[in-house]
């Protein structure tokens, strides 16, 4: 696991300096300087990430039809399905410094010019990019032109400028914070390096957009209770190897008849099923254990599915988390 | 059938496969060090396709930092112990 963990630092350190130098003058306000969530939102939140389950589960519809009420914090993934389905979302995490594949989760207008790449086909976070690759992507810069007025952007200072300039195009109101990358203690720290040039305050992440989602919703929004859903971190039993996310990578380092040596198998009690996990997936799967332990903050995993099962999180069905805020809001209300 | 052996060491090599020039000590560990570089560069840019989204670390409970000001320390969870 620290070999995937230095991996992303070297991957992300540096490019993520370099795009945080070319946002610079678009860092206007801080996730401090967030407006307080209005009353009626009440106290809980929901995150959510864009895993399997999020439409294995009918996710959305639920939350939908039991009229929830409370925050919603969405990993940038997860926006297009939350709007597709009519539903938009308070808050979406932007963290990922990747310079092309994060743009398309906002509607890529030079989708076209890209080289191809099968990074979206390739897994089934969302389906409705599974297919009509360029009329979803154009679906998707309507809807997001349409409402992004009313979706904040919790972004980190690292992403890619042509992000930031798609979220300014869409009149998204923009919110900064720099990832906490490495001890800011330390003499050199990369951390220390992007508060100096930013001024932004810095943040954990949990490792991907996901666990940001629910750090922010805790740490910044300071909500209690914050369930999350869509945030599998691993694959339905019966998922094909060639369908998961770092398949193409595995494949250089293992034989086709060895590949499955690579993929962890965890065993989920809630449902009996055995999930499974590839490297990358595993270590967000530690990283956002860590979080939960060290912060003794409650994770309320309602994905209902997936390989996130641990101390500190409380495995509950997303009906009777929703149920359970609204009825405490009535209660709220009357007294 | 003959052994065959890369322009690496390889364990179990045996004294009388290296060749003459690489029994000179400082030229092995030259010959070592440039392979180990080799090695070392091929995980990095292996590693670097399986990594995530972004780092991650924490310091203690420390969910946020916002630099040395006294008047902003960094926010802990108020689970401190």
């Amino acid at each position: 696991m620290d070999l995937v963990a230095q991996a992303t630092f070297q991957k992300t350190a540096e490019i993520g300096f370099a795009h945080a130098k070319q946002n610079l003058p678009y860092m206007k306000q801080t996730v401090l300087d967030l407006p307080p969530t209005s009353p009626e939102k009440g106290a809980s939140a929901i995150s959510m990430a864009a895993g399997p389950s999020l439409h294995r589960r009918e996710t959305i519809q639920k939350i939908k039809q039991l009229n929830y009420q409370g925050t919603l914090v969405v990993a940038d993934g997860a926006m297009g399905h939350c709007l597709r389905n009519g539903v938009i979302p308070d808050y979406v995490v932007c963290v990922d410094p990747h310079p092309t594949w994060i743009i398309r989760w906002f509607g890529d207008p030079d989708l076209a010019k890209r080289a191809d790449d099968d990074y979206f086909r390739r897994q089934d976070l969302d389906p409705a990019l599974n297919t009509k690759e360029r009329e979803r992507n154009d679906e998707l810069i309507r809807l997001v032109n349409e409402h992004g007025h009313k979706i904040k952007v919790i972004m980190a200072t690292c992403v890619a400028p042509n992000v930031v300039a798609r979220c300014r195009e869409a009149g998204m109101p923009l919110y900064w914070w720099n990832p906490i990358c490495d001890d800011y203690d330390a003499p050199d720290s990369h951390t220390r390096r992007l508060y100096d040039l930013t001024g932004m305050p810095c943040m954990v992440t949990g490792g991907n957009g996901g666990a940001s989602a629910w750090i922010f919703a805790n740490a910044i929004l300071e909500k209690s209770p914050v369930a999350f859903v869509g945030m599998d971190l691993g694959y339905a039993p019966g998922t094909p190897l060639s369908k998961t996310q770092y398949y193409h990578e595995l494949i250089k380092f293992y034989p086709e008849d060895r590949l499955s040596e690579a993929y962890i198998e965890i065993h989920n009690p809630y449902l009996n099923e055995t999930w499974y996990t590839d490297p990358t997936y595993y270590w967000y799967r530690q990283c956002f254990l860590d979080v939960v332990k060290q912060s003794g903050w409650t994770a309320y995993n309602c994905t209902e599915g997936g390989t996130l099962i641990g101390e500190g999180i409380e495995w509950m069905a997303l009906e009777q988390f929703i149920k359970e805020q609204q009825g405490s809001s009535q209660l709220s209300a009357v007294s | 059938m003959a052994k065959l052996i890369g322009n690496y060491t390889v364990a179990g090599q045996t004294a009388e496969n290296v060749k003459p020039d690489q029994t000179d000590a400082t030229e092995r560990e030259k010959a070592e060090g440039a392979h180990q570089a080799q090695v070392s560069e091929f995980e990095r840019r292996a590693m670097g396709k399986l990594g995530g989204s972004i780092a991650f670390v924490m310091k203690g409970k420390n969910v946020l930092w916002t630099g040395d000001k006294a008047a902003s320390p960094s926010k802990g969870t108020g689970n401190e112990k």
